[in-house]
């Protein structure tokens, strides 16, 4: 005996729901031209970053080789971004630049997030005066001008990559947080997390398992539209001079030192101001099609 | 709405007293030695423990903080150990040439994004709307160093038609001082050449400052004009008979006007803060100079009094910007 | 009003903005007043205190010394004395003032005045007293008339009408109404108290400095109204402004800039030799570098040739002393980059495998220095020694030099000789007196201390040739310096500014009341 088939039964279900989401998603983010340009600049710096060292043609340079044999040489085939003043390679110098900018960006972010929805959970999920307290210190902090608080707290630090991350993130998190808070306040009162607060859960689960899981798509959103700007401050900071401890070639660095050869040696500045701008452009292009996929309400 | 003034004002006062405190131990948690620096070359013991007495760092850090405290109320913002003369003698002096920035760039911004935002969603998809919407990517992700520093290279040294840098000529007296911005000052002294000056040195520090804000106002002008354009009830009306160019005149104001505010609102922070590099790249003698300087000298107080300022200014800015919202847009409500 | 010159008419066709884009041709009708442009700050105005070239440029200009130096070769110039003579034994000099010299608040400079100066100068012990260290004290300089000093020395000293441009005259009634407890220098730090041709203007710390032409200023010469000390970091924006007439003199150049300015018209351009030594100073005190093998293991890894490269026309030196000045020893056996050298030095120090970090400081905003930084960083690679890099300002590396304690295992100074002497380089970088300033902060050998002072006492030149070339030995077998290089002075001048006339002697800090502006 054969057991009968379900003639028409419930179309089975291959994906759940969220999955079917997200391809939906990805469907729509493929439509937009430009977020794919800016997907595709962000997986060209990623690969960069991480294989530069093994591809540049001059690591000996980024870690400090000098050749004043051969100064200020212009852009050509043997020195794609021409030589520096101590006749380092600018191609090399650029291209491992990457590195502290993407690097750094990804830290401040992913240090703000962590602070911040630490925080704006705690604030949106209790409410009261615990809300209050958090909250008036967030708006605290942002009224406080985020570069100069940045270059005050890194210069105190000394220079140093951690010491820039740390001094950014702190003016970074409250943004997160006040976003976190707004979206677990909505969320609190949802079915299911009234549901599951019936069912005696408490607050860590609750949050954890059924309101945080729920928010993401507007932290992501958030998070890589400010990854341009985190490599845009960290590049800020190493313009005015507080930065990495050479030789770490930083790209806000290098166009800061570049200064003093304009415009005659214009290619020592041109390499890193151009870099920093593909890198915050492709970032804002997949921001810009991230929310567009992720929250189709605010798409314009 | 008189009330809900008051309470915001109010609110205002507790805000501020967190404000100080927090700078207060960040700056007094900065490690280093600006006496020493200031006393310069040479100084002698005796003058050091004097000039830290001068400067009351030889005190219990509370009382540090009650005499700062009352200090501000009566305008003492303490010294300068750099430029050796009152903090708020200082950003007297910069703040006009920074707010003279921000209100060009702001200027620019508008004038220029308003117009092209609302032209890109009129004639929606066209050449012009897909070059102006590149340029707006690239104005907002262009760092407004290396944007500066292109602009001197073409216009100051290439072209030679701008000044390189500065916001007057060295060697000339600048317009009597009224409100401290030198344009508005040349204008109030009638003083045409003087204006020139002024605005020949502000034209390229501003139009770096204004890409990025330019470049929102004019997306967001687009989009809520495409809205506008969209929305049924100008269908309605156009059915009417409602001209178009009446419609578009009518939300198009509407839709100006909140744009605006929100830009401002979204970019005061940003540009007060953000002078900073402008600054630095056209020595341009504003607070974000002098706070880079204070910074880089480990000069605490300065750094307190300029933080301050631009808090102050965001927060009665963005007041304001909330209050406006609620004149061009009655479903505000203020509770 | 204003007057608009050709270029202004024919811009001022193509928009308004554009012919304002000229103003500082309006100073040809106008004031006359020279822009100068500098790196460096000028944190203190007292002159018996405050040294670096931003003060000592400041303090030609607003105060005078007895005698001035001028010219090339190098000859004393009346300045507040007229005349002088000298006695035959050398000892006693006797000046007589000029009657017409007031100082800025219109009271004449007397001998009382002179006398005062040299008290305070020498009982401060700071500044330019060490010039006269052993020579002169708090006693030596008196008021034998109204108008007339007499210097009595302890020992003959040669070079002292050399040292004397250096050492200037306050008003001691103002300085003595504001003395306070500490000799009035709260006071001559912000405010002056000179006879010089300038009065002080606007006062914009880390931006400019204005100086004012004192009315009925008795200086005869000249016809600048005043003058801007301009701190201009980069380079580059000096060289623009130089291009456009924003800025008359451009102080701190270099080779790439030279380059650039080549063929700029209405550009002068000064290239020329003088006893500039560029060094890189180590903590022989304290830390790592304490170890004299460490110290000969560093100066035989360093690239010596890399900073030639790197700092455009200049000469290598050998020692201590500038090449070609009186006493130089030519057969000396300086360093020069031997690895094989440099690792067995390291292999004699207690740091034989390296592992260790050093840091070096340099000045912000001077661009050579942080190049030999770079340079000293991928040296020190070689002996697995790592280097921490740090810009500093001024005032900060002066301070920093108080004490082995603050001081950097390495930093990197360029000194401009006051006299053209060896002297003056042996006591201000060598001798232990001099210890905690920022040319000398540590070095301390009582066997250099004793050929320093013996041979400034020495009158037979054979005698004293002897010694500095003994010095030099000792010196560098201790090897308390990467000892650098030479460079030429680099100025950049319009060429309406008249009257120059090169010094190389401290040229950087040049009077600048007797230049006209065309």
């Amino acid at each position: 005996m054969t057991q009968p088939s379900i003639p028409v039964a419930i179309p089975k279900r291959t994906q759940s729901a969220r999955l079917e989401n997200w391809s939906r998603a990805f469907y729509r983010f493929r439509q937009s031209w430009l977020s794919v340009i800016g997907l595709a600049i962000v997986v060209a710096l990623i690969v960069i970053a991480i294989l530069a060292p093994w591809i540049v043609p001059h690591p000996e340079h980024v870690a400090g080789g000098t050749n004043t044999a051969a100064r200020f040489q212009p852009p050509s085939a043997i020195a794609w971004f021409g030589t520096n003043a101590l006749g380092q390679d600018m191609f090399s110098l650029v291209l491992v630049g990457s590195q502290v900018s993407l690097f750094s960006g990804l830290a401040v972010v992913f240090i703000a997030i962590a602070v911040g929805t630490v925080v704006g959970a705690i604030a949106g999920y209790f409410g009261g005066w615990i809300d209050e307290i958090l909250m008036r210190i967030t708006d605290l902090l942002l009224t406080i001008p985020s570069l100069i608080l940045a270059m005050a707290v890194a210069a105190a630090l000394g220079t140093g990559v951690w010491n820039m991350i740390i001094a950014i993130s702190i003016t970074w998190w409250p943004a997160y947080a006040r976003l976190v808070r707004g979206e677990v306040i909505v969320k609190k009162e949802e079915q299911f997390v009234v549901a599951a607060h019936a069912l005696g859960a408490n607050w860590a689960r609750i949050l954890g398992k059924h309101i945080l899981p729920n928010i993401v798509s507007p932290i992501v959103i958030k998070a890589s539209l400010d990854m341009g700007f985190a490599i845009l401050t960290v590049a800020s900071l190493g313009f005015v001079g507080i930065g990495v401890k050479p030789p770490t070639p930083e790209w806000g660095t290098l166009l800061s030192g570049a200064r003093s050869y304009m415009p005659d040696y214009w290619w020592t500045a041109v390499a890193p101001g151009i870099a920093i701008f593909l890198a915050v452009l492709a970032f804002n292009l997949l921001g810009d099609g991230l929310r567009d996929v992720l929250d189709p309400k605010a798409r314009r | 709405m008189l009330l809900y003034i008051l309470r915001r004002l109010v609110l205002l006062v507790p805000m501020l007293l967190g404000l100080t405190l927090l700078l207060f131990i960040v700056a007094r948690v900065l490690p280093g030695d600006p006496v020493g620096l200031a006393a310069g070359p040479n100084a002698t013991p005796e003058l050091i423990a004097r000039m830290k007495q001068e400067f009351g760092l030889d005190q219990p850090l509370p009382l540090q903080y009650w005499d700062y405290l009352t200090g501000l109320v009566s305008g003492d913002w303490g010294m300068s150990v750099f430029t050796r003369r009152p903090v708020f003698a200082d950003i007297l002096e910069y703040l006009p040439a920074t707010l003279e920035l921000v209100f060009a760039a702001l200027l620019i911004a508008i004038i220029v994004g308003i117009p092209l935002g609302l032209l890109t969603a009129v004639y929606r998809n066209g050449v012009l709307d897909y070059a102006t919407r590149t340029v707006a990517l690239g104005g907002i992700a262009m760092p407004r160093f290396f944007l500066g520093l292109l602009l001197q290279m073409a216009f100051a040294a290439w072209l030679d038609i701008l000044p390189l840098s500065g916001r007057y000529p060295l060697i000339e007296s600048p317009p009597e001082h009224v409100t401290g911005l030198y344009t508005i000052d040349a204008i109030i002294a009638g003083d045409w050449y003087a204006f020139q000056i002024a605005l020949s040195h502000l034209a390229l520090p501003a139009i770096a400052m204004a890409l990025s804000p330019l470049a929102t106002i004019m997306r967001m002008m687009r989009a809520s004009t495409i809205e506008v354009l969209q929305q049924d009830y100008v269908m309605t009306e156009r059915a009417l008979g409602l001209s178009n160019r009446l419609i578009l005149f009518k939300y198009v104001l509407k839709n100006a006007m909140t744009s605006t505010l929100t830009v401002i609102g979204l970019y005061v922070s940003w540009l007060l803060g953000g002078t900073v590099l402008v600054e630095t790249v056209f020595d341009w003698p504003g607070l974000g100079l002098y706070a880079t300087q204070a910074i880089l000298t480990q000069d605490f107080m300065p750094v307190i009094g300029v933080t301050l300022v631009i808090a102050i200014i965001y927060l009665i800015t963005m007041l304001v910007v909330d209050l406006l919202y609620g004149v061009f847009n009655p479903k505000v409500r203020y509770a | 009003m204003l007057k608009l010159n050709k270029r202004q008419f024919l811009i001022g066709a193509a928009g308004a903005t554009a012919a304002a884009t000229l103003p500082w041709a309006a100073n040809a009708a106008g004031r006359k007043i020279m822009v100068l442009a500098s790196t460096v700050d000028i944190p203190n105005f007292d002159p018996h205190v405050a040294t670096g070239y931003a003060p000592q440029w400041l303090f030609r200009n607003t105060y005078d010394p007895l005698v001035r130096v001028v010219n090339n070769p190098p000859v004393p110039a009346p300045g507040l004395a007229k005349s002088w003579t000298r006695s035959e034994d050398g000892l006693v000099y006797t000046f007589e003032l000029d009657g017409n010299a007031r100082f800025q608040d219109g009271t004449p400079v007397t001998a009382k005045d002179v006398e005062y100066s040299f008290a305070r100068l020498l009982r401060l012990a700071k500044g330019p007293a060490w010039m006269v260290s052993g020579v002169l004290d708090q006693n030596s300089v008196k008021a034998t008339g109204e108008m007339t000093v007499t210097m009595t020395l302890k020992k003959p000293f040669a070079p002292l009408l050399s040292v004397l441009p250096w050492m200037f005259v306050v008003n001691s009634k103002l300085v003595e109404a504001n003395k306070g407890t500490d000799d009035g220098q709260a006071y001559l730090l912000a405010n002056m108290a000179g006879s010089g041709a300038f009065k002080m203007g606007r006062v914009k710390p880390g931006d400019l400095y204005e100086l004012v032409r004192v009315e009925d200023d008795w200086h005869k010469g000249g016809n600048l109204d005043g003058a801007i000390w301009k701190i201009v970091r980069e380079a580059s924006t000096a060289r623009l402004m130089l291009q456009r007439g924003e800025v008359h003199l451009a102080l701190d150049m270099f080779a790439e800039d030279m380059d650039a300015i080549k063929d700029m018209p209405h550009v002068v351009r000064i290239m020329e030799p003088d006893y500039r030594t560029f060094t890189i100073k180590m903590n022989t005190a304290k830390g790592p570098l304490a170890d004299k093998n460490l110290r000969k293991a560093v100066s035989y890894a360093f690239n010596y040739k890399g900073m030639l490269d790197a700092a455009g026309p200049a000469q290598l030196m050998k020692g201590p002393l500038p090449t070609g000045i009186f006493g130089f020893d030519p057969d000396l056996k300086g360093y020069e980059q031997d690895m094989a050298k440099a690792k067995e030095f390291l292999a004699q120090s207690q740091y034989k495998d390296g592992g260790i970090t050093l840091s070096m400081h340099h000045a912000a905003g001077y661009e050579n220095q942080r190049r030999w930084c770079l340079i000293m960083l991928e040296s020190l690679k070689a002996l697995n020694i790592n280097l921490d890099i740090r810009a500093m300002t001024w005032p900060d590396t002066v301070a920093m030099a108080r004490s082995p304690d603050t001081m950097v295992d390495f930093y990197s100074i360029f000194q401009s000789p006051n006299y053209a002497d060896p002297d003056n380089t042996t006591f201000a970088a060598y001798h232990s007196s001099r210890n905690g300033q920022w040319q000398n902060p540590v070095y301390k050998n009582p066997e250099v201390d004793k050929l320093i002072e013996d041979a400034r006492a020495e009158v037979d030149m054979a005698k004293r040739a002897e010694l500095y070339k003994k010095f030099q030995a000792v010196v560098v077998e201790d090897a308390p310096d990467i000892f650098g290089i030479l460079e030429l002075r680099k100025f950049a001048m319009r060429d309406n500014v008249k009257d120059y006339v090169f010094s190389p002697v401290a040229a950087n800090t040049m009077e600048i009341w007797p230049l006209s502006i065309a």
